[in-house]
């Protein structure tokens, strides 16, 4: 269990979990005449049963949750058993779901409301086809096992959201006469709600592809290199270019210069040393020893590209000017952000009161 | 390096030896090859640190998950499973020391308990449909405009 409770977060947390489930369960409460339904649905593959399903597996997904962090409490309360729940229980079973829930999702999105048209499940080819294309590229790239699964049911959802910004911009231009890319921002005017929504869709399929990327493809080590030595951590090839010290008014200042050098250059051959190649970027991760200290404090340092984030930490300098660098490379970690802003612009798009209410 | 004088001996000497002392216990001398550093860390995620709160020996900075890490990775060379490793962690620090109860006894409960909710769920679900889908009834209302 998280130990919230001996610091301030704890209740905060406490204090905004018990406000938003007031505030939703309320409004619920208050709108019910509105929300109600007439418990008809028109048929068992349709988009209401989906979000029935779709239901089922966050309630799923919440009791997992739920079951996961009190149990050890329970089981040393009950049966007199010390032992520990982590994250290779809960990844071993929110992984399938959420796998489930994008599938759904996916496939809601694709299907309109009420009655399903005849031959409506044709809509589910393009995007198919989209995500084994993907699987195809990413499995010629090294990916394997899981993570391809994964990547793959991302891409169909991601193709899905897509498609039916696709379709919505081909029927205006039809029906209106606008150029096609006119016809695409037009559909969030037509349908903000709708198409808002599909961004929102969009959005987590980005975040989702960097969750598993850079929870498969993390990779951490530790180099012990001189000046002028390269060393490869994950698809980064990196060369120590020598450390420099500055005395500043408040402390020392040691920082090493490590350049990325660009992946065409991944091999590095007799005829062409590693010193003569350009760098793409340089990066100083330092270490800072305050006069008050008796151990420097390392200040790592991060590039940021939408391949992923490599992390550089000074791990120790030694007095012939060689180093020890820590370097962590997390791929797709610039997803998870991107991804997860675009999800609350468009719900922030799609709460905003608009003309139709 | 343009921001910064270049290293003078003595002073770093005087810093690196202080920074080389505070590194160097965490720190192998020759980079390690990274199959192996990534059985270590396989092997570091599946452990509680002892000392942390919720945190594996992978992810913890703490010293004692550095020395766990360390011994995973002399028990790996000397040829030892990560089976018997894990199990050897088990044997000096109970059952509690795993992040993934195994399933049997009380942790049977645990594993089967989500899955139980699931096939309630879905039953529940199946009878809603059920009693609910009627294809004749349904009317087709505007299905392009409605949003949700």
């Amino acid at each position: 269990m998280h130990d919230f409770t001996q610091s301030l977060v704890g209740p905060i947390f406490l204090l905004f979990i018990g406000a938003v489930l007031a505030f939703s369960v309320g409004v619920l409460l208050l709108r019910r005449d509105e929300v109600r339904d007439d418990g008809i649905l028109p048929a068992y593959l349709s988009r209401e049963s989906l979000f029935l399903l779709n239901n089922v597996v966050l309630l799923v997904l919440a009791a997992t949750v739920f079951i996961g962090t009190t149990f050890p409490l329970l089981a040393e309360a009950v049966a007199g058993v010390r032992l520990s729940v982590g994250p290779p229980f809960f990844n071993r079973l929110t992984v399938p779901l959420a796998l489930a829930l994008l599938v759904l999702m996916a496939v809601a999105t694709l299907l309109p409301w009420g009655p399903v048209p005849r031959g409506v499940l044709r809509r589910l080819a393009a995007p198919g086809v989209v995500s084994l294309g993907c699987v195809i590229a990413l499995a010629g790239a090294g990916v394997r096992g899981s993570t391809l699964g994964t990547l793959g049911v991302i891409a169909f959802a991601a193709a899905a959201q897509i498609s039916e910004f696709h379709r919505g911009a081909r029927a205006l231009c039809r029906a209106e006469g606008r150029p096609y890319l006119l016809a695409l921002p037009a559909l969030l005017g037509v349908n903000r709600r709708r198409y808002a929504g599909y961004l929102a869709h969009l959005g987590l399929a980005l975040a989702l592809a960097g969750v598993a990327a850079s929870s498969a493809y993390r990779a951490e080590s530790d180099h012990a290199v001189r000046r002028g030595e390269t060393f490869r951590v994950g698809s980064y090839l990196l060369r120590y270019d020598g450390a420099a010290l500055s005395r500043l008014p408040d402390r020392l200042e040691v920082a090493a210069a490590i350049s990325v050098l660009p992946p065409r250059d991944l091999e590095v051959s007799p005829g062409r040393p590693a010193a003569a190649i350009r760098a793409a970027a340089t990066l100083y991760p330092s270490e800072r020893l305050y006069p008050q200290q008796r151990t420097p404090i390392p200040t790592p340092a991060v590039r940021s590209t939408w391949r992923g984030d490599l992390y550089l930490v000074l791990l120790a300098v030694a007095p012939d000017g060689s180093v020890v660098v820590k370097a962590i490379v997390n791929p797709l970690v610039p997803w998870i952000w991107t991804g997860g802003l675009l999800m609350a612009l468009a719900g922030l798009m799609s709460i905003w009161p608009g003309r139709h209410s | 390096m343009a921001r910064a004088a270049q290293l003078t001996r003595p002073v770093a000497l005087a810093l690196l030896l202080v920074a080389w002392g505070s590194a160097a216990a965490a720190v192998p001398a020759p980079a390690q090859p990274p199959a192996l550093e990534q059985q270590v860390r396989a092997i570091a995620s599946r452990l509680r640190c002892p000392v942390c709160q919720n945190e594996s020996v992978a992810d913890s900075p703490s010293g004692l998950a550095g020395q766990m890490r360390a011994l995973i990775r002399t028990k790996l060379e000397e040829g030892q499973s990560p089976e018997e490793i894990v199990a050897y962690f088990v044997s000096r620090y109970g059952q509690w020391i795993l992040l993934d109860p195994p399933r049997k006894g009380v942790g049977w409960i645990l594993w089967t308990a989500p899955v139980v909710v699931l096939f309630a769920a879905l039953v529940v679900a199946a009878a809603f449909l059920r009693r609910t889908v009627r294809p004749e009834e349904a009317t087709a209302d505007s299905p392009e405009s409605g949003g949700h």
